[in-house]
């Protein structure tokens, strides 16, 4: 009797054995791994999707000024094109736009940093106009600040000369004096003084300086009350530079 | 008693063989439909992957001095080639299409699409860009 039960113990002990042995061969075989490679597309598929994130992010925080002026003076041919990098992440201008035509180039701009590009032979005509746009790596694409530059009879003409006065300062209203170099005194141009008030954390105020013999020094003065606090001598250097200067305070 | 020891011995044998058989075969169908499951799995994600990394824009839009082509330049900023078909939808009615361009990563292709009829002046024209993947970008253009 004791002799028959073991020999039964032993039977049904080595197929559970083997039922045993095959089981954990397909778990460890075929479970495990597919477990293992669906849980590593789920990785790559998170992490893709982060870094897309980031790449809107940072699409949609990219800022750049575009400026265009001729090279050498109004009669010139040439364009030139300098940009800003406005924002705090570095970017690559790959393409630059004149019209319809596309010049592939490569300049790479850390925050702040001025870049000029060109020259670009455009043989103007009279009556032409000339849209300047940026592209960046991102897929920004950046139109010229001041606007679309043409060439009439007497030579090179820019839709705005401006002096853009932006306040960040603390403070809610501010005025704005704005100054140009009359022989050895600063004379305050008509437009000037411009009261301004700060809203959703800063105050803007913009000066067209178009009726000015340029180039020309102006001088900006942001008060805050009775006291100055911000005064800056800024060159407008159209048209061999940019027509739009930027004053920050 | 020693014919039923014989008789248990095979009775055994037979069971641990029926046991392996049976279970070579689970073992196989198992690794079978597991890759079959796991690669299902792993090329839909991918698939979705790309899906999610695609991505393009109209950088700039223009048309011919005669008014019967529009010329549209896409620019590929994602991470997967493109696939694209472009529609042009003008406010007064006039069409155009261009299908299946594809575009690689960091590459910007320029297309002609040939309108019904010719642009007239003051036309707002709509430039609609959707990739295979279900992606699309939009452009509004003004004669």
């Amino acid at each position: 009797m004791h002799i028959t039960l073991t020999i039964r113990r032993g039977r049904k002990g080595t197929a559970s054995i083997f039922g045993t042995l095959i089981f954990i061969g397909i778990l460890f075989t075929a479970v495990i791994p597919m477990y293992l490679v669906m849980n590593q597309a789920d990785t790559i598929f998170e992490q893709r999707k982060h870094e897309t994130t980031i790449l809107d992010e940072d699409r949609s925080r990219e800022n750049i000024l575009v400026y265009a002026y001729p090279r050498d003076g109004l009669t010139s041919d040439y364009i030139s094109v300098k940009v800003k990098n406005e924002c705090g992440l570095s970017l690559k201008a790959i393409r630059v736009w004149i019209n319809d035509a596309p010049e592939p180039v490569s300049v790479t701009l850390n925050p702040l940093d001025e870049a000029e590009i060109g020259d670009y032979d455009v043989n103007p005509q009279a009556g032409e106009t000339y849209d300047v746009r940026i592209t960046t790596e991102r897929g920004n694409v950046f139109e010229c600040s001041s606007g679309i530059l043409s060439y009439s009879d007497t030579g090179w003409e820019v839709e705005s000369q401006l002096i853009n006065v932006l306040i960040s300062s603390s403070g809610v209203v501010f005025k704005i004096h704005v100054y140009w170099e009359n022989g050895e005194s600063w004379d305050e141009i008509p437009t000037s003084p411009a009261q301004v008030w700060k809203i959703g954390g800063s105050a803007f105020k913009s000066f067209d300086v178009t009726d000015f013999e340029l180039p020309e020094y102006f001088k900006v003065v942001v008060m805050k009350g009775s006291n100055p606090i911000h005064e800056e001598i800024v060159f407008m250097e159209w048209p061999n530079g940019p027509s739009v200067i930027w004053v920050y305070a | 008693m020693r014919r039923r020891a014989l008789s248990e011995v095979v009775s055994a044998l037979i069971l641990s063989g029926a046991v392996l058989a049976v279970g070579g075969a689970l073992w196989s169908y198992s690794l079978g439909a597991t890759t079959v499951i796991a690669n299902n799995y792993v090329n839909g994600t991918l698939s979705l992957v790309d899906e999610i990394t695609e991505r393009f824009s109209v950088e700039h839009v223009s048309h011919s001095s005669d008014n019967l082509k529009v010329y549209v330049w896409v620019y590929n900023y994602g991470d997967v080639d493109v696939i694209v078909d472009i529609y042009v939808d003008v406010n007064t009615g006039n069409d155009g299409q261009y299908f299946d361009r594809e575009i690689a990563v960091g590459d910007m292709e320029y297309v002609e699409v040939s309108m019904n009829s010719a642009l007239s002046v003051d036309n707002e024209v709509t430039v609609q860009v959707y990739s295979g993947r279900g992606n699309s970008a939009y452009y509004t253009y003004y004669t």
